[in-house]
C-alpha cells in the first residue's frame, strides 16, 4: 500500500507553466460526510446538519458543507503532488460558493509560474474547487517547492529562501 | 462620507500589537488525529504508518497539515457552551459550541462599533513543519496591518491579523494570515 506513494517524485524540471497537476476528488458528498467533519472538530455549528435550521432559519439551499473541510482538501491536492521530497508553502483561497450534500468536489491546480530561489524550484499555481455543475467554490493560490534534479533536497522543517528569484520562468 | 477616516487613532495604534502566547489545551493525540484524517479521506500513510513514515524525512508519523488548529478544545471544568447557548436562546446557532477560542489575551480591544458589518477577506496559510503526536501549540496572534480602501459598496477597512503557530519545542509549524473586512 505504502508503495504506491514511494517513487514518484515530481521535480521542478518536469514542471511546466500552464500544466494542470493531478486533481483531487472527493464525493459525492453527503450529510453524513459533513456530520463526521463536524464531529471531529467540535464544530456544532446547526448549518451543517440541521436541515430545518439551515433552510429556515439561515434561509441556505441546504446544510453546507464546512470551509473547514475545503480547507484540509486543497492542502492535500498540493501535499499530493510535491511527494516526500517537495513541500507544500502557501496556500489561499477564498470561499465563494457553498456546497451541499450530492455535490462531488474536485480540488484543481494549474502552474502559472515558476522560478529558482536558492536552489529550489518554487511553483506558482492557481488553484479551485469546483463542483459537478463546474461551479467554482474556492478560486485561490498556492506555492510549491520542488527539488531541482541534481540539486539540494527541500529543507524540511521547511526554511523559506530569502535571496532573490533567478532565472524567473525558467527551467 | 467621502473624506471620512474610518481607521480611528487607537486603530493606527494597534498595529504591530501581539497577544500574549497561549498553549493549546489539548496535545495532539492518535485517535483524535485518526478522526481527522478519516474525516477528510486522506489516508496517507505518513499520518498512520510508523515503519513507512520513519522512512521519509519526516522521522515518523506525523499529523496533516492544518492538524495544529485542532487541538484547542473546551477544557473540563470550564462552562458548557452548548447549554448556557441555547437556555439563552433556543435560536442559537451553536457555531463555536466546541472549540476553545482564546488567543486574544494582551491584544488591545478594538472599538469598530462605526464599522460593525464584517467580511472575510480571506486567510493565507504558510506551512514549515508538521505537527507530531503528542505535542501541544503554543499560538500568538499580531495585528499586521489596518488599512482603508475605497470599494464598490464604500468605503472598506482591512484589519489584517497574523497568527503563528509554533509547537512545545518553539518550532514554527505554520502561520496564518487572516484578513477581516469591515464597514
Amino acid at each position: 500500500m505504502a508503495a504506491a506513494f514511494e517513487g514518484k517524485q515530481v521535480y521542478s524540471d518536469d514542471v511546466q507553466v500552464g500544466m494542470d497537476i493531478p486533481p483531487v476528488v472527493k464525493g459525492p458528498m453527503t450529510q453524513a460526510h459533513i456530520m463526521r467533519w463536524s464531529a471531529s472538530q467540535e464544530n456544532w455549528h446547526r448549518i451543517h446538519y440541521d436541515h430545518p435550521f439551515a433552510l429556515d432559519h439561515e434561509k441556505l439551499p441546504d446544510v453546507v458543507i464546512n470551509g473547514s473541510w475545503k480547507q484540509q482538501v486543497m492542502c492535500q491536492l498540493i501535499k499530493d503532488w510535491v511527494g516526500l521530497g517537495g513541500w507544500l508553502w502557501k496556500i489561499s483561497f477564498q470561499h465563494r460558493a457553498m456546497n451541499v450534500p450530492g455535490d462531488t468536489l474536485t480540488a484543481w491546480g494549474r502552474v502559472t509560474d515558476k522560478y529558482v530561489q536558492e536552489g529550489l524550484g518554487i511553483i506558482e499555481l492557481e488553484v479551485g474547487m469546483r463542483n459537478q455543475n463546474d461551479v467554482e467554490a474556492c478560486p485561490g493560490k498556492a506555492t510549491a517547492v520542488l527539488p531541482i534534479r541534481g540539486g539540494r533536497p527541500v529543507p524540511y522543517p521547511f526554511v523559506p529562501p530569502q535571496g532573490e528569484r533567478s532565472t524567473p520562468g525558467l527551467r | 462620507m467621502t473624506d471620512k477616516t474610518y481607521v480611528t487613532p487607537q486603530m493606527k495604534a494597534a498595529i504591530g500589537a501581539e497577544s500574549d502566547a497561549w498553549e493549546s489545551t489539548m496535545e495532539a493525540t492518535w485517535s483524535e488525529h485518526r478522526r481527522f484524517i478519516q474525516a477528510i479521506m486522506d489516508e496517507d500513510p505518513i499520518y498512520y504508518d510508523e515503519e513507512y513514515a520513519k522512512r521519509t524525512r519526516y522521522g515518523g508519523i506525523v499529523c496533516a497539515p492544518l492538524f495544529p488548529s485542532s487541538v484547542n478544545r473546551r477544557p473540563m471544568g470550564t462552562p458548557d457552551p452548548l447549554t448556557e447557548g441555547f437556555r439563552n436562546n433556543p435560536e442559537y446557532d451553536a457555531r463555536g459550541g466546541g472549540a476553545e477560542g482564546g488567543g486574544q489575551g494582551g491584544l488591545p480591544r478594538l472599538d469598530l462599533s462605526h464599522i460593525p458589518r464584517m467580511l472575510n477577506g480571506g486567510n493565507e496559510i504558510e506551512i514549515f513543519q508538521y505537527m507530531k503526536l503528542g505535542e501541544k501549540t503554543i499560538t500568538k496572534t499580531r495585528i499586521a496591518d489596518i488599512f482603508q480602501r475605497e470599494g464598490r459598496a464604500g468605503r472598506m477597512v482591512f484589519i489584517v491579523s497574523e497568527t503563528e503557530v509554533r509547537n512545545d519545542k518553539g518550532e514554527l509549524l505554520m502561520i496564518s494570515r487572516g484578513t477581516a473586512i469591515r464597514r
